[in-house]
């Protein structure tokens, strides 16, 4: 009994741990895509995308400077201030051009998917690329080291995830992102620019998502199919925590994240997945608006 | 002086408001009254820029709002009370007032003046607004457009669902308001009350202006009332209005 513990105890440890990075991670990534459904009620299929641009930025920035740190620190200054842009002309030349359509900017952004997918395989090629960690270093515990690097990670995410928090509750522009998202009519007659609010949402979203890449790039590697699963997972945790739910988006990013790390140990990352669907199978049957859904209207 | 020159406007093809013409001169109170689904509320939302004019033109002085884009009209000065309220619920009251203050930069001491017209709201900023009651939820409706420090307002039935002394409360302001010279466009149900603070009346019907008057000539002639929202005399609208 005493061993079998002495075992399981460092690997729940680990399990946690990862699945901390993991949620840490998958929170930046769901809140952009939240924030886009909440507000522009879009479901937004190319946001994957913007986290694959992210993380082949942060390869090229690495190629170019020929350090890992300069590399780094440029790809996060500006993967997602490209990557930004690139949502902005999107959304300008085509979302707007569909009038925010809920069924027409689906395919639109199916659309939006494979061309950013094509070029990248043009311009990046077929393979996976590494690319190599900014810092290295091992935090010890009692039973194993851990990366460095990984916790750093989590340490920026919910940097960043605190920033955006500020920005929504904090500043007039997030306060014209909320009450857009309520009723955006009304929104209009208090002179909100509510197109130019679309696109900051958009841009905001396409950029969280590339900084996640950016970020999650030296433990996995770039290539230009990674966008799918951040997808689907992101779309797991936007469900289960309520659309356009920004609270709901982050603990349900926990909850997915922790329990694929415990599951991922203990048996295999396939059944964490199933899993993963299955929950959102049930919430769908018996709290279609999510966990933390708010109705409005 | 606000314009109302020969507008249409249309949902979808479909005709609501056909070759309406009136204006609002400043510092008055202008009644508009008809049936319910008369084009009332599309009227007001024409104005806002909300829905797009097929014809005509609506002026401010010399500027003209029907070109500009809805989120730049608020700016020239016109507040909007829309009908049954549409507080962004999820913003607390006070986030709510501020979207009135952002409007046109108005400092602090309107907020305090419009606050001062609603007291009860003072000792509720931080909730919620989706979670006050009626009554309070239009009060703050009222104070959130009063916060941009209207030269206009529209107000698209304010005392819908509303107690009688509350009803008493938003007709003073408008009396209020009118007498700092602010101009109002007052969509009522409340007849009685609306005869009794309007300078002037408009009805309109299936989407057209029928008939402009004054309440001394609806005292004198109550033939419009019947005609247009089916009330026989202004007492007789007195006693419906607060049933
Ligand atoms: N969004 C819309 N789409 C299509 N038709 C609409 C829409 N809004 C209103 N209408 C139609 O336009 C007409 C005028 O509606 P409007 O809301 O302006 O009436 P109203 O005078 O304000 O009525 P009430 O007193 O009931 O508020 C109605 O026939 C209504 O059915
Ligand atoms: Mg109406």
């Amino acid at each position: 009994m005493d061993t079998w513990i002495e075992e399981t105890l460092p690997m729940v440890f680990l399990a946690v741990l990862d699945g901390t990075v993991t949620a840490f991670v998958l929170a930046l990534i769901a809140l952009g895509l939240s924030l886009v459904f909440g507000v522009m009620r879009i479901v937004n299929v190319s946001h994957g995308e913007f986290f694959m641009l992210g993380a082949v930025f942060s390869w090229f920035a690495y190629h170019w400077t020929a350090d890992s740190v300069w590399g780094f620190v440029l790809a996060l200054l500006i993967a997602p201030v490209i990557v930004g842009f690139i949502a902005v002309f999107s959304e300008r030349f085509i979302l707007r051009k569909v009038e925010y359509n809920p069924e027409s900017t689906i395919v639109a952004t199916i659309g939006i998917l494979y061309i950013i997918q094509q070029l990248t395989l043009m311009g990046f090629g077929p393979e996976a690329r590494p690319v190599e960690a900014p810092i290295y270093f091992r935090v010890s515990f009692p039973w194993f080291g851990y990366s460095g690097y990984k916790l750093l990670v989590a340490v920026m995410s919910g940097l960043c995830l605190c920033g955006i928090w500020l920005l929504l509750k904090r500043t007039k522009l997030g306060l014209y992102m909320r009450a857009t998202q309520q009723d955006y009519e009304i929104a209009t007659t208090f002179g909100v620019p509510t197109k130019k609010i679309y696109a900051s949402v958009f841009a905001l979203g396409g950029g969280l998502a590339a900084l996640a890449g950016v970020l999650v790039v030296p433990i996995r590697q770039a290539d230009h199919l990674m966008g799918l699963e951040p997808l689907l997972l992101s779309f797991i945790v936007v469900i289960i925590g309520g659309l356009g739910s920004i609270r709901g988006t982050i603990i349900a990013a926990f909850l997915i994240g922790i329990s694929d790390g415990i599951i991922s140990v203990f048996y295999e990352p396939t059944l964490a997945k199933m899993l993963a669907t299955l929950f959102v199978v049930m919430i769908l049957i018996i709290k279609p608006s999510g966990l933390f859904g708010e109705n409005y209207q | 002086m606000l314009i109302i020159d020969r507008i249409s406007s249309s949902y979808d093809q479909v005709r609501v408001l056909s070759d309406i013409s009136m204006n609002i001169k400043e510092g008055e109170v202008l009644g508009l009254l008809g049936r319910n689904g008369a084009g009332k509320s599309t009227l007001l939302k024409s104005i806002m820029g909300l829905i797009k004019i097929d014809e005509g033109t609506i002026r401010l002085d010399d500027v003209v709002l029907s070109k500009k884009l809805a989120h730049e009209i608020p700016e020239c000065g016109i507040g909007y009370i829309p009908q049954g309220r549409r507080l962004f619920p999820q913003l607390t009251v006070e986030e709510n007032l501020k979207m009135g203050l952002y409007t046109r930069n108005s400092n602090n001491d309107v907020l305090d003046w419009a606050l001062s017209l609603f007291p009860v709201l003072k000792t509720r900023l931080k909730q919620k607004s989706g979670t006050l009651s009626g009554g309070e939820q239009q009060m703050l409706a009222t104070a959130r457009a009063l916060c941009l420090k209207p030269r206009y307002i529209l107000m698209d039935e304010p005392s819908e669902g509303l107690m009688p002394k509350l009803i008493e409360t938003i007709f003073d302001i408008v009396e209020k308001l009118k007498s700092e010279n602010v101009s109002v466009l007052l969509v009522e149900q409340k007849i009685e009350g609306t005869l009794r603070i309007s300078d002037r009346i408009v009805f309109i019907e299936n989407g057209t202006l029928k008939e402009e008057t004054t309440p001394e000539q609806l005292n004198d002639n109550p033939e419009p009332l019947e005609k247009y929202v089916g009330v026989k005399s202004q007492k007789d609208a007195g006693s419906q209005s607060f049933k």
